[in-house]
């Protein structure tokens, strides 16, 4: 997959664990398991936004384009 | 709501009908049995129509009063005991395959109202459905009658099964692809 995900290095840069983040962010820890593992096919703009608001950071820092 | 209310009442009918089809066959056995008393008590039950091919009985008048003059007309107590037990066979076999569609409708509905429209069961009965409809084209395109020390050969194309089968294995690839397009949405978080 292209898009990389890096949710994993943000919550450790956070010191937040996936069931704390899960709870404030409203989404289930198993479709946070799968974006975390990059087996989503997608992200919603209103769930990338609410990661982004709880993990303070920007969309680039969670999703990495990389070539080949 | 306008949803729940449709399959709700979709599921009312499809009950009827297994209902009815339950009672056609009890009715149909005590009429066996009790010919056998007094076959002379169905001299109006004309079955002309029940010995052509088709897909279920087809038309059985029953005349309250006298019937009308028809030489070609055949009457319930002018059949032989072999041939009631042929159309007692047809009647089970097509009641049988009308059962295990409705039960087949009824499931379907059912998980629809659970919402789970498109998951795999469906599929699987809505090829369970088609398959029952293609038996039931290939059993009834033709019927074999014995009356009066005569054999005679009925062909017919039943146009009603297999438009039916033709419909479920259409649905069966649609819920396929509903299946895959949930699949899909479900992974967009």
């Amino acid at each position: 997959m292209n898009i990389v995900v890096n949710l994993d290095v943000m919550m450790a840069k956070r010191k937040m664990k996936l069931k704390e983040l899960s709870e404030k962010v409203g989404i289930s820890m198993t479709n946070l398991s799968l974006l975390k593992n990059g087996k989503v096919r997608g992200i919603r703009f209103n769930t990338l936004a609410l990661i982004c608001e709880t993990l303070e950071c920007q969309p680039g820092d969670i999703l990495e384009y990389r070539k080949g | 709501m306008n949803r729940n209310k449709t399959v709700s009442i979709a599921l009312v009918i499809c009950y009827i009908i297994l209902g009815l089809s339950i009672l056609l066959v009890a009715i149909w056995l005590i009429v066996v049995v009790h010919w056998h008393y007094s076959p002379d008590a169905y001299q109006r039950v004309d079955v002309t129509q029940t010995l052509k091919a088709g897909y279920g009985l087809g038309d059985i008048k029953l005349y309250l009063k006298k019937p009308p003059l028809n030489e070609a007309a055949i009457y319930l107590n002018q059949l032989d005991a072999s041939m009631l037990y042929w159309l007692t066979i047809r009647t089970f076999i097509f009641l049988g395959i009308n059962v295990m569609i409705i039960r087949s409708i009824i499931k379907i509905l059912q998980s629809i109202q659970d919402l789970k429209t498109f998951y795999d069961g469906n599929i699987t009965y809505l090829k369970a459905i088609a398959k029952y409809g293609f038996l039931a084209t290939l059993l009834s395109f033709f019927n074999i009658s014995y009356f009066q020390s005569e054999f005679d050969f009925h062909f017919t194309i039943p146009f009603a099964p297999l438009i039916l089968a033709s419909l479920a294995l259409v649905l069966a690839e649609v819920f396929k692809e509903g299946k895959l397009l949930l699949e899909d949405k479900n992974l967009i978080i």
